[in-house]
C-alpha cells in the first residue's frame, strides 16, 4: 500500500518537474520577450478571447496581445494585413470563417499578396474550414495554420437528439446558397441512417436576385409537419440565424421540437434545446494549440485541428413545456436549463 | 515439465519428520502456533466488530446522500419543468444507472402519495407487494423501515405538485456478505501465517535444536563405541556453537592424550630388552589401535534433507502468489496491435516461463551432480528475484515476459535444486520422509500462495505483488546461502549420459512408457497449464469476481491434491494396485470439465468452475504418484539400457511439454469458442485419452496380463 503510494507520489512529482519546467526552459531561451500575438476580430471580443488570456496566464507564457476587428466588414480586412506586415507577430489569430478568410485567405488562391501567408496562425470560430478551403484536412492542415474547431461532430449532435426522445423524421429547413450549411446537410445525410433517423431537406426557395425568401419559412415548417417530421434541426446557418424568432416561434406553434447546433437560436431565439460549445473553454484549447505553436516549436502543418471533448447541453425550459415533450431524467441530471430569452 | 508434485503417501515416518520426533519440540511448536491463534483471532474478531458497527451507518448514509440528491432532480422535473410525475420520461433507465454506480444500493422506486409504485428498478417482482404494504403514510426524508432482508429509506419528493415518494433500498444481504468476504479474507491470512509460522519454527529448531542435538546424540554414541574422532563441521555462534567448539575441543584433546598415550605405549616398547614382553606390549597397543583409533576422522555435520524445505516451499509460494492474476496482469500488457490474439497473448509469458524452467532445471540437474544442490539453488536465486522485481518495474508486455522468463530461469533452477538436495540426502530408510519434505514444500506453497497473493493484490495492486515474490525469493536465497552446509559429497557417480536417439527410441517402442506419459500425463498436464493456470483467472474475472475469490478458488486444486494423495495411498495399499488409480484420477478431471454443461442451472459459471478445478486437484491428487511408479517398472525394465533415472527424466520432459502447451491450446481455442467451450474440449480431450489408455492397457487379456507384470506400486 505505502509502495504503491510511494511509487505514485515519485510518478507525479516527476510529471511535475516536466511539465512545469519545460515551458520555462523554452520560454529562458528567447530571452523573456513576449510572444507578439495578432489577433482579428469578426465583431469585437468574446467569451472565446477570455479563455485564450486566461489560459497563457496560466502557464506564465508572456505575450503581448494586440486586438483588431474587421467590424462586420470584409473590407476592413487590407489596412489589417497591412499592419501585420508592419508589426511582423510571432502568431496571428483569426476569429471566424469570414475573418480567416479574408485575413489569411484560402489554401488555393489566386491573390497570395492580399493575404498573410508566412506568419504561424490559428484560427477559432470556423465552422467547417476544410470545406471552406481554408486548410486541407483536419489531421495536416497543409500549412502554417492550424486551430480549433467549435461544432460538435454531426453523429454526437444526433445522439444527442436521439437520448432526448425516439425521434425518427428529422428536418432540416436550409439556405442552400451558403456552403457552411449545404455541407452541414451533406454530413447529416450520411449519418441519419446509422441512427435509425429519416431525413426530410427542405432548402429554403430563393427569390428572385437568387437569395432565400425568409417568407415561406412558415410554410417549410408546416411541410416539414406534414412529411411527418417530429423533430427540427438547425445547424450553422446564419440565415436561419437571421430569422430565427419566426421560425422557432412557428416550431412551437407548430408542436416541433427544435435542436440546434450552435449557441444562437439557443440564446436569442426559442430553439428547444442544443449543443453549445462553451467558448471560454474553446479559446483555452486555442490557447493550448498556441503554447504548442511559439513555446513547444512544433510546426503547425503537424498540429491537428483541435476539438472539444465535452458540449454543453441545453435545453429551454419554456420551449419544453410549451411542446409537452419531456426530456428523459438522465438528461435533465446532466442539462442546463435556460429560460427564453426576454421571458 | 516436473515443477510439481511428485506426491508420494504422507507416511507416518513424514508426520513424525515434520511435527518432530522430540516430544519438547511439539509441545514448543505447538505453542507457539495456539498462541499466534488466539492473538490473531482475537483481533480479527475485534476488527470485524468494528466493520459491522461501522458498516451499517455508513451504507445508510451513503443511500440517504444518493436519496436527497434523486429527489432534487425528480423535484426539479416535476416543479420547475412542470413534468406531471407519472409522465417522467426514462426514469427507469436513470434509476438502473444510479444502481450501477451504487453496488451497495439494492432498489430505487418512485410511489406516488396513494401507494401506486410509478417507476421502480432492482426490486424482484415478488416483494412489490411487501413494499407497497409497508409503506407509512405520512414519511419525513430518511424514514427507515425494514421488510424482507431490506432496509427501505423513504424520501418525499418536496413538491407543489403530487410527486410521491422515492424509496432507496439498502440490502441487509450485501453487509453480511461483505462481512463474510471479509471474514474469510481474515481467516486467509490467518491460515497461511499460521502454515508459514510452521514451516519456519520447523525449520529453525531443526537446524538450530533439533538437528545439532542429533548429531551430538551420534557423536556421542560414536564415542561409547570408542571412536572419538567425531568433530562438528558447523559454524555457529549461539549456545550450540559454543557446546561444539568445547566438544571439538575435548574430542581433540582426547586423541591427542590418546596420541600421547600411544607415543609412550611405542616408547615404553622400545625400552624393553625383552623381545617377548615388546612383542605383547604391541599385541596390546594393536588391540587397543584398533580399537580406539580411526583414520577417517568423522565429520559432523547438520544436514538433512528436510532443511531444504522451508527455502523451497519459499520460491513456491513466491511464484505461485501471483497464480491468480497473472494472466490478468499479461491481458494489461498485451498489445493489440501486433495482429496476434490477446489471448495468445495472455498465455505466452506462462509458457514460456514453463519453458525456461523445465530447460534450466535440466541444466541444473545436471550440475547439481558436480558442484551440489546448495550452489545450484543459488544460482537459481538471483534471476528469480531480478525477475519478480523487473516485473514490478515493467512497462510494456516484451519487457513483461522477458522478466517472467528470467523468473522461469531461476525458478527451475532452485526447484530442481531442492529435488538434488533431498536425493542428496536420503538413504534407502528415510527416503519416504525425504520425498515428502520436498512435496510438502511444493503443496505448502501451492495452498498458501493463490489466496494470500490475491488478498495482497486487491490492496497494493497486481505489479506490487511482485515486489512481495522477489523479496520471498531472495530470502529463499539467503537461507540457503548462510544457513546450509556447503559440502559437496564427491560421489562416484555413473556419468550421465544423455537421452539420445537411441534411449528414446527405446522408450517410444515402450508401450507402457507411451500409454502413460502421452495418453495421461501430457493431458493432465495441459489440462493444468491450460486451465488451471491460464483460463481460471481470466474466466473468474470475467465472471466478475473479487481477486480474493479466485484466489481462493484457484487454492481449491492444492487443497484437493493434499486430500486426495494420501487417500489414493490408502486406497492403493488396500487393494493392492495403484494402477487403476491413474485411468480414475484421470477420469475424474475430464468429467469434471463437462460441468460446464450444467452451467444454465447455476446463476453464474463460479460455481461449476470452482467444482471443475476442485476435481482437477482430486484427480491429479489420485493420480500421479501412480503414474510415476508405472514408469519407475518401466525405468527397472530398461535399466540396462536406458537406466532409471533417464527413464524418469525422459518422463518428464514429455510431460513437461503438456505445460507448456496448455495455456498456448487454451488461448488459441479460447479466441474461437470462448471459455466454456475450450473447458469442455479439454475435458473431450483427458476422456478420450483415457479411453484409450484403457484399451489400450486392458484391452486385451493377453496383453494386459504382459503390461501388469510388475505393475504395482512399491
Amino acid at each position: 500500500m505505502i509502495l504503491a503510494q510511494f511509487a505514485r507520489l515519485w510518478l507525479v512529482l516527476l510529471l511535475l518537474i516536466v511539465s512545469s519546467g519545460l515551458p520555462f526552459a523554452a520560454v529562458a531561451q528567447e530571452g523573456n520577450r513576449p510572444f507578439e500575438i495578432f489577433a482579428v476580430m469578426w465583431r469585437g471580443e468574446t467569451d472565446v478571447e477570455d479563455g485564450f488570456r486566461d489560459y497563457l496566464d496560466s502557464r506564465r507564457i508572456p505575450y503581448n496581445l494586440t486586438v483588431r476587428s474587421l467590424d462586420l466588414d470584409r473590407g476592413n480586412a487590407p489596412g489589417i494585413v497591412e499592419e501585420i506586415r508592419r508589426v511582423q507577430p510571432d502568431l496571428v489569430y483569426t476569429w471566424g470563417t469570414g475573418t480567416t478568410s479574408s485575413i489569411v485567405g484560402k489554401l488555393e488562391t489566386e491573390t497570395p499578396e492580399a493575404h498573410v501567408r508566412d506568419i504561424p496562425g490559428i484560427f477559432v470560430m470556423v465552422a467547417y474550414p476544410v470545406d471552406a478551403g481554408i486548410i486541407d484536412s483536419l489531421e495536416s492542415t497543409g500549412r502554417q495554420f492550424t486551430g480549433v474547431t467549435f461544432l460538435p461532430s454531426t453523429s454526437v449532435q444526433l445522439k444527442t437528439i436521439k437520448s432526448y426522445g425516439d425521434f425518427r423524421n428529422i428536418a432540416v429547413i436550409y439556405d442552400s446558397t451558403a456552403s457552411n450549411s449545404r455541407i452541414n446537410v451533406e454530413g447529416l445525410r450520411q449519418e441519419a441512417g446509422g441512427f435509425d433517423m429519416n431525413l426530410i431537406e427542405l432548402p429554403i426557395p430563393l427569390l428572385e436576385n437568387g437569395k432565400p425568401d425568409p417568407e415561406q419559412l412558415p410554410a417549410l415548417i408546416r411541410s416539414a409537419k406534414d412529411q411527418g417530421a417530429d423533430i427540427l434541426y438547425i445547424g450553422p446557418d446564419s440565415f436561419l440565424f437571421r430569422h430565427g424568432k419566426v421560425y422557432t416561434s412557428e416550431a412551437i406553434r407548430a408542436g416541433l421540437p427544435t435542436f440546434a447546433s450552435t449557441q444562437g437560436p439557443l440564446k436569442s431565439f426559442r430553439a428547444m434545446f442544443g449543443l453549445i460549445t462553451d467558448y471560454y473553454t474553446l479559446g483555452k484549447l486555442a490557447a493550448l494549440q498556441v503554447e504548442r505553436i511559439l513555446v513547444d516549436e512544433q510546426d503547425p502543418e503537424d498540429l491537428p485541428v483541435a476539438r472539444l471533448a465535452r458540449y454543453k447541453l441545453w435545453i429551454n425550459i419554456d420551449v419544453v413545456r410549451e411542446i409537452g415533450i419531456y426530456p428523459p431524467m438522465k438528461m435533465i441530471s446532466i442539462a442546463d436549463f435556460k429560460t427564453s430569452p426576454g421571458s | 515439465m516436473s515443477v510439481a508434485q511428485e506426491t508420494p503417501a504422507i507416511t507416518e515416518d513424514a508426520v513424525v519428520a515434520r511435527f518432530g520426533s522430540r516430544k519438547i519440540l511439539g509441545r514448543l511448536v505447538l505453542f507457539a502456533v495456539m498462541l499466534l491463534l488466539v492473538g490473531q483471532a482475537t483481533l480479527a474478531w475485534f476488527a470485524l466488530r468494528g466493520f459491522e458497527t461501522e458498516l451499517k451507518p455508513q451504507l445508510n448514509q451513503k443511500a440517504i446522500a444518493v436519496g436527497e440528491s434523486l429527489v432534487d432532480q425528480i423535484g426539479f422535473a416535476v416543479d420547475q419543468i412542470d413534468i406531471p410525475a407519472r409522465k417522467l420520461v426514462g426514469v427507469e433507465e436513470f434509476f438502473s444507472d444510479v444502481l450501477a454506480l451504487n453496488q451497495d444500493i439494492e432498489y430505487l422506486a418512485l410511489v406516488s402519495l396513494d401507494h401506486e409504485v410509478l417507476y421502480v428498478q432492482g426490486l424482484p417482482d415478488s416483494l412489490m407487494g411487501s413494499l407497497q404494504s409497508s409503506l407509512p403514510d405520512v414519511v419525513t426524508a430518511g424514514h427507515e423501515t425494514e421488510f424482507e432482508g431490506y432496509i427501505d429509506l423513504a424520501f418525499p419528493v418536496v413538491s407543489e405538485n403530487d410527486a410521491g415518494t422515492l424509496h432507496v433500498g439498502v440490502s441487509v444481504k450485501y453487509v453480511r456478505d461483505r462481512l463474510s468476504e471479509i471474514l474469510l479474507e481474515v481467516l486467509t491470512i490467518i491460515i497461511v501465517t499460521w502454515l508459514v509460522t510452521l514451516e519456519f519454527i520447523m525449520f529453525f529448531v531443526g537446524m538450530r535444536v533439533s538437528g545439532p542435538l542429533r548429531c551430538f546424540e551420534s557423536a556421542l554414541e560414536e564415542g561409547a563405541h570408542g571412536n572419538f574422532t567425531g568433530r562438528f563441521m558447523v559454524r555457529v555462534r549461539d549456545e550450540f556453537g559454543i557446546l561444539f567448539s568445547r566438544f571439538n575441543h575435548l574430542m581433540s584433546n582426547l586423541s591427542q592424550r590418546y596420541e600421547d598415550f600411544s607415543l609412550e605405549a611405542q616408547e615404553i616398547k622400545n625400552a624393553q630388552i625383552d623381545e617377548k614382553l615388546a612383542q605383547k606390549i604391541q599385541a596390546i597397543h594393536d588391540r587397543i589401535d584398533k580399537k580406539f583409533r580411526s583414520d577417517h576422522a568423522l565429520e559432523l555435520r547438520v544436514r538433512t534433507a528436510a532443511q531444504i524445505r522451508v527455502p523451497l516451499f519459499l520460491i513456491f509460494f513466491a511464484e505461485e502468489l501471483s497464480r491468480s492474476f497473472l494472466p490478468l496482469l499479461a491481458a494489461q500488457y498485451a498489445p493489440q496491435d501486433l495482429g496476434m490474439s490477446t489471448e495468445l497473448l495472455i498465455g505466452l509469458p506462462i509458457t514460456l516461463f514453463m519453458g525456461a524452467a523445465m530447460l534450466c532445471a535440466l541444466i541444473g540437474g545436471g550440475l547439481a551432480g558436480r558442484i551440489g544442490a546448495r550452489r545450484v539453488f543459488l544460482i537459481g536465486a538471483p534471476p528469480a528475484v531480478l525477475g519478480f522485481l523487473g516485473v514490478f518495474l515493467t512497462q510494456t508486455y516484451y519487457d513483461f515476459v522477458l522478466w517472467r522468463v528470467l523468473s522461469g530461469i531461476g525458478f527451475g533452477f532452485m526447484f530442481i535444486a531442492g529435488q538434488a538436495w533431498v536425493a542428496e540426502h536420503v538413504t534407502v530408510q528415510n527416503r519416504a520422509t525425504g520425498l515428502s519434505s520436498f512435496v510438502g514444500a511444493v503443496l505448502v506453497g501451492m495452498l498458501c500462495g493463490p489466496p494470500l497473493g490475491a488478498v495482497i493484490a486487491a490492496q497494493i495492486g497486481f505489479e506490487a505483488t511482485f515486489l512481495i515474490s522477489a523479496v520471498i525469493a531472495a530470502v529463499s536465497g539467503l537461507i540457503v546461502f548462510y544457513m546450509l552446509d556447503d559440502y559437496v559429497e564427491r560421489k562416484e557417480r555413473p556419468t550421465p549420459v544423455i537421452l539420445g536417439i537411441r534411449e528414446w527410441l527405446i522408450l517410444l517402442t515402450d508401450a507402457r512408457f507411451v500409454i502413460v506419459s502421452f495418453m495421461i500425463s501430457i493431458p493432465s498436464r495441459l489440462m493444468r497449464g491450460g486451465i488451471l493456470f491460464f483460463l481460471v483467472p481470466l474466466y473468474l474475472n470475467e465472471l466478475g469476481n473479487r481477486q480474493s475469490v479466485i484466489g481462493w478458488i484457484i487454492m481449491l486444486y492444492g487443497l484437493a491434491t493434499v486430500a486426495a494423495t494420501p487417500l489414493a495411498a490408502r486406497i492403493a495399499d488396500r487393494f493392492g494396485n495403484a494402477e487403476q488409480l491413474v485411468p480414475l484420477g484421470a477420469g475424474i478431471t475430464g468429467a469434471g470439465c463437462f460441468l460446464v454443461l450444467l452451467d444454465p442451472l447455476f446463476k453464474d459459471a463460479t460455481v461449476s468452475t470452482a467444482v471443475i478445478v476442485l476435481l482437477m486437484g482430486v484427480g491429479h491428487g489420485i493420480m500421479f504418484s501412480p503414474a510415476l511408479s508405472m514408469i519407475k517398472v518401466v525405468g527397472e525394465k530398461h535399466g540396462d539400457t536406458v537406466g532409471q533415472s533417464l527413464v524418469i527424466s525422459a518422463f518428464r520432459w514429455v510431460e513437461g511439454a503438456g505445460l507448456i502447451f496448455g495455456p498456448i491450446l487454451a488461448g488459441a481455442l479460447l479466441v474461437v469458442v470462448g471459455y466454456a467451450k475450450t473447458i469442455l474440449f479439454i475435458g473431450c480431450i483427458i476422456v478420450a485419452c483415457t479411453a484409450i489408455y484403457l484399451a489400450v492397457l486392458y484391452g486385451g487379456r493377453r496383453e494386459a496380463g504382459r503390461f501388469r507384470e510388475g505393475g504395482v506400486l512399491r
